[in-house]
């Protein structure tokens, strides 16, 4: 090649290579455009979150609307009895979670609040995770908040773990040696086998996954891409996971809540 | 004890055929799964659901392993008379459910 | 060894099954479709047990690819959950009426995915529900006339296995 045209040619790398610089903790950035999974998921799929009635992870809220209004722990009180309707007292909130509870200073998410109030207010014992309970009782409330963009608020108090989250996003980890953006930044839309990679956001948990024929909460989900990747799994309701959630959250920030969701 | 969710329209003309789904939260557990002890998770699915219209038999589901978990139904009956439609089911293990709704008939 | 041609076609497993169905017991066998002369006598070729399974519902009366609709979709997100929807071409009347629903699988471990009852009282012989399949294979809609008469469709579903192993569950 004459030397004229490798000159631009080395030009043209050295711009493009600018501009597709990937996305790193230095430069963390939400994917662009937005989407939803359901937009990498097929027809099934979507009909099946569409149809409030035969949607499989409605039933969980059905059972999230009963729990709602019955009384719990030594204190007899229902959650209806201090929030009334949830329908008006919970509109938005799962949106701006996770978030630092006033009271313990710490960062929090939906279940950790839920299980906080039950201790503290009803005097019941936390609910497990993956509880039929406590998945209910989540997908009830985020059901509040559907259709809402979710939308969190990094300040300096959870400044450490929003940044805690996003290091770990962009950190390889497991055998396999991947980060999270590896998949979810770089290669989405993409084929994994069969499976389309998605853009990897929490904004339809706790979720119906096909997979686990049952609901299950975001740090299920979050575990299951531990596995996949062969890492450690870190505990539910971990700092780790929470920490992650939060960066997860502020990269899906104005993405519309899609609680209950469906899955693959 | 499992939710289940019934849909029955509120009303229908006489001789209308109308539309009844039904949604059951039910493992319904193959027999095939093993837990992570290695241990056999016994089989435990819905075996015989029936729907019943003024007490009349309409429609029958005897089901297995092969019926996805959570099962979902959406079958037809035809209107007649203004009353009760009534889904009940028994699984493996013995556990009786029910889900019923008033359905109004026009003349 | 051959490989199963996977596009079997629903016309070539109807023509199979039918053809079997009306045969006497003993002559089963020798149905087999020639693409599995060759495989090992210890690999036995799916259709068989869907032939075995139609045989014991038919008790050999003849089956017609006609009047049932199975709708299911080719390439299935997740073998979990499989979305599908039959209908039945009848009057449901007292006299002319569907009496049982056959869902039938090629490949699950039990064969019968569902035994549906319908009466005249149903009004429409159409039922949507959702299935599992383990793998590949072949799902048919048998349904039973009140004449005793039985109607047929068959439909291929391609099911993957899921990308990421996912052992979420443990805890």
């Amino acid at each position: 090649m004459s030397t004229f045209r490798v000159i631009p040619l080395l030009w043209c790398f050295v711009a493009l290579a600018g501009i597709t610089a990937p996305a790193s903790a230095a430069e963390p950035r939400r994917p662009d455009p937005l989407k939803s999974g359901l937009d990498f998921s097929g027809a099934e799929i979507r009909a099946l979150q569409q149809d409030d009635f035969s949607s499989p992870a409605m039933l969980w809220v059905t059972r999230g609307e009963k729990l709602w209004s019955e009384p719990a722990g030594k204190s007899e009180k229902s959650c209806a009895g201090c929030h009334q309707d949830a329908r008006t007292s919970m509109k938005g909130v799962s949106a701006r979670y996770p978030k630092i509870d006033p009271g313990t200073a710490q960062l929090t998410n939906i279940e950790g609040r839920i299980n906080q109030c039950r201790e503290r207010n009803q005097q019941a014992p936390a609910l497990r995770y993956e509880s039929d309970e406590l998945l209910a009782l989540t997908a009830y409330v985020g059901l509040q908040s559907r259709g809402l963009p979710v939308n969190v608020t990094i300040d300096p108090q959870n400044q450490r773990d929003f940044e805690r989250g996003r290091d770990m996003f962009y950190t390889r980890m497991g055998q396999m040696n991947l980060a999270c953006t590896h998949c979810h930044d770089r290669n989405f839309g993409r084929k994994l086998l069969n499976d389309t990679i998605s853009q990897g956001h929490g904004n339809p948990y706790p979720a119906y996954r096909l997979e686990w024929q049952t609901v299950g909460s975001l740090h299920r989900r979050l575990r299951a891409c531990f596995f996949g990747v062969r890492a450690e799994l870190p505990p539910a309701g971990s700092q780790d996971l929470l920490d992650l959630e939060l960066f997860l959250a502020w990269r899906s920030q104005g993405l519309k809540v899609e609680t209950p969701g469906v899955r693959k | 004890m499992s939710v289940a969710r019934l849909l029955v329209p509120a009303q229908a003309k006489r001789g209308e055929v109308i539309e009844i789904r039904i949604a059951i939260q039910h493992p319904m557990e193959t027999g095939f799964r093993m837990d992570n002890m290695g241990k056999v998770i016994p089989k435990n699915t819905i075996s015989n659901l029936l729907c019943r219209y003024n007490g009349t038999e309409m429609f029958r589901a005897e089901m297995g392993s092969g019926i996805a978990a959570n099962p979902y139904l959406q079958f037809y009956i035809v209107a007649q008379d203004s009353g009760n439609v009534e889904i009940s089911w028994v699984d493996d293990a013995g556990e009786k459910g029910t889900a019923s709704a008033t359905l109004t008939v026009l003349q | 060894m051959k490989i199963r041609n996977q596009n079997a076609g629903r016309r070539r497993v109807l023509k199979g099954l039918t053809g079997i169905a009306g045969i006497a017991s003993g002559a089963l066998l020798s149905a087999v479709p020639a693409a599995f002369a060759q495989l090992p006598s210890n690999v036995r070729p799916p259709l068989d047990v869907l032939v075995a399974v139609l045989k014991d519902i038919t008790r050999g009366a003849p089956v017609r690819e006609a009047r049932v609709k199975l709708d299911i979709p080719h390439l299935a997100e997740n073998g979990h959950l499989v979305p599908l929807t039959v209908t039945v071409e009848s009057p449901m009347t007292a006299a002319d009426h569907v009496t049982t629903l056959y869902l039938l699988s090629e490949k699950n471990p039990r064969p019968i995915i569902a035994k549906i009852g319908m009466s005249p009282g149903s009004g429409r012989a159409a039922l949507t529900t959702r299935i599992r399949l383990a793998g590949a294979q072949h799902v048919v809609a048998l349904a039973q006339m009140s004449d005793g008469s039985f109607w047929a469709a068959a439909a291929d579903v391609i099911v993957t296995e899921t990308a990421c192993l996912d052992a979420s569950d443990i805890t």
